[in-house]
């Protein structure tokens, strides 16, 4: 069924469709441009009143994909404009910071094009993410040549004020400065070459234990790891080269310094507020302390999932009737399903397809029918908000049809699914072991404990019987008082009443069998089937109801094995609850509920699997990609002291991260991880800007007190920019609802309540921590 | 080391200001050429081995095909797993390899082990074939065949336009590796037999096929010179499509009794069905 354009509801009828399968690697879009291509010249082949009429399409989905990143980084390209106009109140400044987002994207994605990297959701996302990472280091750099332009050094003091005493008007005036532009914006861009690109290295340094994931998660992940560093480093080049060769284009004529009437409440109260911590450091390490802890205690109540699920825009029901009903059963309840499923506003289509196609697709019996939905876009909705509880409102109404099994997913979510584990559902409880009568009972058992717990919904057992089998088997001792063999009976149903080919008929490329066996009136009841007569070899006749019995019987309509044993699986999906607590309570009802005999043993499957190797993964990934964070640090700054102090942003900005999760009500999973680590690496790098200004200042000699003081609030500006530009960059992500944007919420929701958290802290925190974490740094340095 | 790149970058500033220029050119260019995808494909690499047996009921089927092949797929090297499902006229194994093999080579590897597992399996049961070499991502376009109410196309019809028009149509567009057809009826000439008026004549289900083997045929002759020319002698035997088809089947002789013919027509209803 579909729905015309004026609305009203299109009947059908029974109609053949195809499906056509993409070679595995190849490019999507393109196939799919060479079908579209293609579809006139088939609408010529077709003969008058026939159509062909496309009803799913993955291209839609891919440009939705595109359409959600692209939106994204469109808004927090805007964002990041009117930051950095706001802070450096120039335009040719702006405009060379933000060069660096789109040569920094032409870069990767030109990049990621020769590696014959394909880009997707995730890859493309990858770079959304990193949007506000990639300004940072030209942010860095502009800010000191603007520095060194608008206020001279000693060598260019000396030099204006000879000038001054010749009554020149501007002592900075650029065409009077006989060191040149040039030579001012290369001191500038020597400053701060080495911490932009020590910055970057962090970054690339934190992703790489990324790549040591497995399975799903790292098909998933490493490609957006691999353009995150790889805009990161096309970021770096434009940051060190690119930049300071335009900016002495750009700023030839020199530039006048504007006093930034904004900023100067703000650097006035973080004045204040710092010399208030300066005098209280208990309470403000107290303050800390607690909020950590604070949020650690949140963790628990973190649900945990494995990756959140991705919208494609079509549902994808799964109707089971009971196993011995034939296809016109299921002929005759398919209309009447998708004629409820139209009546809700947000289906465009309602199409249901009965069994299998041809080999080579999803195996599936005729008492399957499995129902392609289309939606509206979710923004046109007036059922439900979200398509759980659209699906909900569904199965609700579906459920006037008694005897029914209805499963809710989305057509790929399903294949993969279905590809990965042979389960077409999230968990899939597998039962082992050799008997199937055994595994049915039990499996029978298995899923009445697990509908008992909260968050499984759509439990269902496979069926592994009840499928009803007329049974022929030959009566040995008549056979042998005849002289017949079993091969005679057997063959009267293999040939008579299964039948079989005997050639073909060609015309053309079209090709029939011609297909022999006895007529339907002979072989329709088990009494026509009995009463079937074979020749002995005495010349006599019996019937074959007197050399063999036929019985109806129940038999298995099908059986599954993985690993040479046979399994039966209990499928089930997970709603409103984590998949984590969901599994751990499946669990404790199995070995409450169910007793096992030996021989037969329990697995839980499905995504489950996934998410437990991500963890167990991830459980060793976090601290190495800090471990490696904790290395750098002490490369550059020489002295392990300073290293532990500036990770101690890392605690910091894993309170933000855990309160926007909580707060946003998502789960703990391996987008979110991965958001953490992203975190870690871009919370470090505030750090690294203060210790380092301050560190600077004790070398001048200045007194530790005030080397605190002043380093800190003078790097006010920059840490507040580069952190700002990396919170607006994901800000689009979190309230995005286009396709696919759910997968980079958590991570984006984690990085942006992180930076937050940490940005404040770390800007109060640091200076109080400083001189316990560097006494030995400061022996060094003013020595 | 970054004080001479920025004294190299700030020195030839033209020649960057020239390298962004043919970035931004070059990526006109480049960047439309990326695979696009909805998302990443997390498919693993596996391969499918299906067996078509038409009326094997399950049991028959895991114990006379599937158990067959899965045990020689073992034997393969970097095999992670071998799954099974045995249905009703229709096995399938699936041969999931470790990451790091190429699926190339795994569908090489399972194609040679299969001719192997073909030897154990009894013959007519069914032939294994290896599926399509497609992912999770694979179903990326589905259509349907219509017909207009009262055109009078039968689904039978729309089946065959589906599998011998649509399909061969599509089949060469890049990228693509299989279509699959869906729903409709496939068309088969039927012969249906009357086993009593086959026990009448004397004859078996066997003689009827084959028979029906023994019209049906094209064989070629060789050349003929012809003068300056040759000509190519063919025999064409083959059944001709539709009623004529039919026809030609009724008349196909069984054996003869008392110098009368016994035709396919007088034991058998010959009609095109699915």
């Amino acid at each position: 069924m579909s729905r015309k354009v004026d609305g009203e509801v299109n009947q059908l009828g029974e109609v053949v469709s195809g499906i056509v399968l993409k070679r595995m690697g190849s490019n999507t879009k393109a196939t799919i441009d060479g079908i579209k291509k293609r579809i006139p010249l088939i609408q010529q082949a077709l003969p008058e009143g026939v159509t062909f009429e496309p009803y799913y399409d993955q291209a839609d989905l891919i440009q939705k994909a595109v359409s959600t990143v692209a939106y994204s980084l469109l808004i927090a390209f805007v964002f990041i404009i009117a930051v950095l106009a706001l802070f450096l109140l120039n335009i040719r400044a702006t405009f060379l910071v933000l060069l660096s987002i789109p040569v920094s994207i032409a870069i990767a994605l030109m990049v990621m094009s020769a590696m014959g990297m394909s880009a997707n959701l995730m890859s493309l996302g990858g770079i959304a993410v990193a949007i506000g990472m990639l300004v940072d280091g030209s942010v860095v750099m502009v800010e000191n040549i603007f520095k060194h332009l608008s206020r001279p050094d000693s060598e260019h003091q000396d030099d204006a004020e000879q000038r001054t005493e010749h009554r020149d008007p501007d002592p900075q005036a650029a065409k009077l400065d006989s060191h040149g532009i040039k030579l001012r914006v290369k001191e500038a861009a020597n400053e701060v070459a080495r911490p932009v690109f020590f910055a970057a290295m962090i970054i690339l340094v934190v992703f790489m234990p990324l790549f040591s994931f497995q399975g799903v998660e790292a098909k998933l992940f490493e490609p957006m790891a691999i353009s995150i560093m790889l805009a990161i480093i096309s970021a770096v080049f434009v940051a060190i080269m690119v930049v300071p060769a335009l900016a002495s284009y750009f700023f030839s004529r020199g530039i006048k310094p504007r006093e930034n009437k904004l900023l100067k409440p703000l650097d006035n109260g973080y004045k204040r507020l710092l010399s208030v911590a300066l005098r209280s450091k208990k309470a403000v390490i107290t303050l800390a302390g607690v909020l950590f802890v604070g949020a650690l205690v949140l963790v628990p109540r973190l649900g945990t999932e494995f990756a959140p699920e991705l919208e494609e825009g079509t549902i994808n029901i799964r109707v089971t009737l009971a196993p011995s009903s034939n296809l016109e059963t299921a002929l005759e309840v398919a209309p009447k399903l998708e004629k409820i499923l139209m009546s809700f506003p947000e289906t465009t289509y309602a199409l249901s397809r009965i069994g299998r196609a041809e080999v080579g697709g999803d195996p599936e019996p005729i008492s399957n029918i499995e129902i392609y939905v289309g939606l509206k876009p979710q923004s046109e909705w007036t059922t439900a908000s979200d398509r759980y509880a659209l699906q909900e409102k569904m199965e609700a109404k579906l459920d006037a049809h008694p005897g029914l099994l209805f499963n809710f997913s989305q057509p790929i979510a399903t294949r993969v699914d279905e590809l990965l584990s042979g389960v077409k559902s999230q968990l899939a409880i597998k039962l082992f072991g050799p008997e199937l009568d055994v595994l049915a009972r039990k499996g029978q058992e298995i899923e009445g404990a697990v509908k008992q717990v909260d968050g499984a919904v759509a439990v269902a057992m496979e069926q592994i019987k009840g499928e009803a089998q007329l049974v022929v088997s030959p009566k040995r001792q008549q056979l042998s008082r005849y002289g017949l063999n079993v091969t005679d009976v057997l063959s009267v149903v293999d040939n008579g009443l299964g039948g079989a080919s005997a050639g073909q008929i060609i015309r053309g490329n079209e090709r029939y069998d011609i297909y022999v066996r006895l007529a339907k009136q002979f072989r329709d009841t088990p009494e026509s089937i009995r009463s079937l007569r074979l020749l002995t070899p005495s010349g006599a006749w019996v019937t074959l109801g007197e050399v063999a019995h036929v019985a109806i019987e129940s038999g298995p309509p099908q059986i599954r094995r993985d690993d040479v044993q046979r399994r039966v699986v209990i499928q089930s999906n997970v709603q409103g609850r984590d998949m984590g607590s969901v599994v751990a309570d499946i669990r404790k009802a199995i070995d409450e509920k169910v007793d096992l005999p030996t021989g037969y043993s329990v697995d839980i499957g499905g995504q489950f699997e996934s998410q437990q190797r991500a963890q167990e993964r991830l459980s060793i990934v976090v601290p190495i990609s800090l471990a490696l964070i904790a290395l750098l640090l002490y490369f550059a700054f020489g002295t392990m002291g300073q290293a532990m102090l500036i990770l101690v942003n890392v605690p910091l900005a894993v309170i933000g991260g855990i309160v926007a999760l909580y707060v946003s009500g998502q789960y703990l999973s391996v987008p979110s991880a991965v958001g953490f680590i992203t975190l870690f690496g871009v919370a470090v790098l505030n750090g690294v800007v203060l210790v380092e200004s301050i560190n600077q200042r004790i070398t001048d000699g200045h007194a530790v007190n005030d080397a605190v003081f002043d380093g800190a609030w003078s790097r006010l500006r920059p840490v507040l920019m580069t952190a700002i530009t990396s919170a607006l960059g994901l800000i689009p992500m979190l309230f995005a609802t286009g396709a696919g944007a759910e997968i980079q919420r958590p991570l984006a929701t984690v990085i942006v309540g992180g930076l937050v958290s940490a940005t404040l802290l770390t800007l109060v925190i640091l200076p109080v921590l400083y001189p316990w974490f560097s006494k030995q740094k400061i022996k060094d340095l003013s020595r | 080391m970054f004080q001479r790149i920025i004294q190299f970058a700030v020195a030839n500033r033209l020649l960057l200001v020239l390298a962004l220029f043919s970035i931004s050119i070059a990526s006109f260019f480049i960047i439309p050429k990326l695979n696009l995808d909805a998302f990443p494909d997390v498919t693993n690499v596996q391969v499918t081995v299906n067996t078509e047996a038409p009326g094997l009921a399950a049991t028959e089927v895991e114990q006379l095909i599937t158990y067959p092949i899965e045990s020689v797929m073992y034997a393969l090297p970097d095999v992670k797993e071998v799954r099974s499902i045995s249905k009703t006229g229709l096995s399938g194994i699936t041969v999931v390899f470790d990451e790091s093999v190429d699926i190339y080579f795994a569908r090489q590897l399972v194609f040679e082990r299969l001719q192997a597992a073909k030897e154990l399996i009894p013959e007519g049961v069914g032939t294994p074939e290896m599926g399509p070499n497609s992912s999770g991502l694979g179903q990326v376009y589905q259509y349907l065949l219509l017909a207009e109410p009262g055109s009078g196309v039968s689904s039978m019809e729309l089946r065959s336009l589906n599998d011998y028009v649509v399909k061969l149509l599509l089949m060469p567009v890049e990228g693509i590796t299989e279509v699959l057809s869906f729903g409709g009826e496939v068309k088969q000439y039927q012969v249906n037999l009357n086993p009593a008026k086959l026990l009448s004549y004397d004859l078996t289900q066997q003689d009827v096929m084959g028979a029906v083997n023994k019209n049906n045929g094209n064989v070629g002759g060789w050349y003929m010179p012809r003068g300056q020319e040759q000509l190519v002698i063919r025999g064409t035997g083959w059944l001709e499509s539709g009623k004529k088809g039919l026809q030609q089947i009724q008349q196909i002789p069984l054996k003869t009794v008392d110098g009368v013919s016994v035709t396919l027509g007088q034991v058998a209803d010959v009609e095109i069905g699915s």
